[in-house]
């Protein structure tokens, strides 16, 4: 929380570096008075799309039972996105000038959850590995598919595009967009603390799951639905950021363990923490031209995490190091 | 008691059923057949994981694919082949998640950990464990589901046990029993399915060829039948018998 804090505010912050070679410093200083207000737009903007990444990468890692499993890994980011370069596409050829990126972004996500599911499956549940396969294809076909449209749009909405797919935390949003992702990041995470009990149980195998009481399949269907519309709406606003629901839940289990009570309220925190810290370093690296998309820092750093992990195996991922194998 | 009437499942072309058997209370019934026989299956369908296309499971007149999932887990505890092992969970939270629907009873938890050998393990990660204590820690979970006169549905529970737990098993079956409850156990070792259990249901190609004592099922023709094996029993030294292979050293 006092990490969250630190970030919030530095993220507010105006960076500035002495380009002095000689001593190359970089200052700090309250943005002028026209300016803060978008610093604090992109700071609560960067706060709710890294808490709501985060735990829809916890939900979706919980509910097909892979700690591999995140929103840009399954393919639900690239959906999303391609969804909405979907509408720009077909609002710029039907002269449509003002598109809501909302509707198209969670289309899509539906699409590649759905597809996940049918692909990933196995004797009837998803299994871990061809969940995992069926992601990285589905991300790489929206992928391409968003390269496609690209190429088929003018060039002043192509710079649009580019800079949106990368990720972006945007200075200004459309009205309503923070008051309706805080709702329902908070309706999510308060849903996800209360049915821990629940979440807990989708980590068992179904028919552990199942004998207890724990009617896994309706968890799932709701952790899914949960974590594609988190998903969708943080793309709406971001664009996609790759990898912070794979890292940020992670790190939060770490600090707090696997309990679903402890960890969803420390993953929302350690995403919305890597987010504004993100955006706050690449302030730094780009010099506050606004050039850079913060999505480039956090694919840089989520993908070699994800290398890593699958490199140790997944029982190892679970645990994170924390205790040796017998 | 637990009755299954007239029991029919389909799936992939497997037909298994009908079946019309009964696990009594205060008894074990060990489930034995060959391969791909049907016990998991049966087992599967008798916990509620799977519905039936036909018939009826029921406990205690409760239809255990009707009524709700808190009801079933009062009344029945599963624990399937092979649990995940690796699931991140602590040992001391997997347990406790027996009784999730059951109301916080901190006690069965204990007690069933400290059946099975589970207190000193309580904080480790079940992924972290070794195959035999996280079947152990998985068999706790199900017993701290389970009440006087709850059935105990288990698939294989002494599988990668080693022979201390195997028995420490046994007696926490049979303690089970005695309470009350009924233990309904798939097994692939006839002669310890024969040793330990009161009942004995055999199932061969999806059929339940014969239910009733396990003396009476564990006869060697019917034995021959399933398994296409010939099995015989030997006296031992305290006067008990133990079902062998034909022509095994004694």
């Amino acid at each position: 929380m006092l990490l969250l804090v630190a970030a919030a505010i530095v993220a507010i912050l105006r960076m500035t570096i002495d380009r002095n070679p000689s001593s190359g410093s970089i200052s700090l200083a309250w943005p002028q008075a026209e300016w803060r207000s978008f610093r604090v737009t992109a700071t609560v903007v960067g706060l709710l799309v890294g808490g709501g990444l985060a735990l829809a990468g916890t939900l979706l890692q919980a509910s097909l039972r892979n700690p591999l499993a995140s929103p840009s890994v399954l393919g639900v980011s690239s959906g999303a996105g391609f969804g909405v370069m979907l509408a720009l596409f077909l609002a710029y050829q039907t002269g449509v000038t003002e598109v809501a990126w909302g509707l198209p972004a969670m289309l899509g996500a539906a699409v590649a959850v759905g597809l996940v599911l049918v692909l990933g499956r196995k004797d009837g549940w998803p299994d871990p590995v061809s969940t995992i396969l069926a992601g990285v294809i589905i991300a790489t076909m929206f992928g391409a598919g968003m390269v496609l449209l690209q190429g088929l749009v003018p060039d002043g909405l192509r710079g649009r595009f580019l800079a949106w797919a990368l990720g972006t935390v945007p200075e200004v949003t459309s009205t309503g967009a923070i008051p309706v992702l805080a709702g329902v990041l908070g309706v999510v995470c308060l849903a996800g603390i209360l049915g821990h009990g629940r979440l807990d149980a989708l980590l068992l195998d179904h028919a552990s799951a199942v004998s207890i009481g724990a009617s896994p399949g309706g968890t799932r269907l709701a952790c899914l639905v949960a974590a594609g519309t988190l998903t969708a709406m943080t793309v709406a606003v971001c664009g996609p950021l790759g990898f912070v629901g794979l890292v940020a839940p992670h790190c939060a289990r770490l600090l707090v363990g696997p309990e679903h009570r402890f960890l969803v309220p420390a993953a929302v925190l350690a995403g919305a923490a890597l987010v504004t810290g993100a955006d706050t370093l690449r302030q730094v690296i780009d010099l506050g031209t606004g050039r850079l998309p913060v999505g480039v820092l956090t694919t840089l750093a989520g993908g070699p995490f994800f290398l890593w992990m699958l490199r140790r195996g997944s029982a190892s991922a679970w645990r994170g190091g924390m205790h040796a194998s017998v | 008691m637990l009755r299954c009437s007239g029991v029919q499942f389909v799936r992939d072309g497997f037909v298994l059923g009908p079946i019309d058997a009964v696990a009594k209370a205060g008894t074990i019934t060990a489930v034995v057949g060959p391969n791909a026989s049907g016990k998991t299956t049966l087992l599967e369908v008798v916990a509620g994981v799977r519905k039936p296309q036909q018939g009826t499971v029921q406990v205690d007149q409760l239809n255990m694919h009707t009524c709700s999932s808190d009801r079933r887990a009062a009344v029945m505890a599963m624990m399937p082949q092979r649990p995940p092992v690796e699931c991140p969970l602590t040992v001391e939270r997997l347990v406790s998640l027996g009784r999730l629907r059951l109301g916080r009873e901190s006690v069965a938890s204990e007690q069933a950990m400290g059946a099975l050998g589970l207190e000193s393990l309580r904080t480790r990660a079940v992924c972290s464990l070794s195959v035999g204590q996280a079947q152990r820690a998985h068999l706790a979970r199900a017993v701290s589901q389970s009440g006087p006169r709850t059935v105990l549905v288990l698939d294989e529970p002494t599988a990668p046990l080693d022979h201390r737990w195997a028995e420490q098993t046994w007696d926490l079956l049979r303690g089970h029993a005695q309470a009350g409850g009924a233990v309904l156990v798939a097994i692939h070792d006839l002669a310890v399915a024969a040793d330990r259990a009161d009942d004995v249901w055999l199932l061969q190609g999806g059929k339940l060829l014969a239910a009733g004592s396990a003396s009476t099922v564990c006869e060697p023709g019917l034995l021959q039948r399933a398994f296409g094996a010939a099995f015989e029993w030997a006296d031992r030294k305290d006067g008990s018998r133990w079902l062998v292979p034909a022509g095994a050293d004694q």
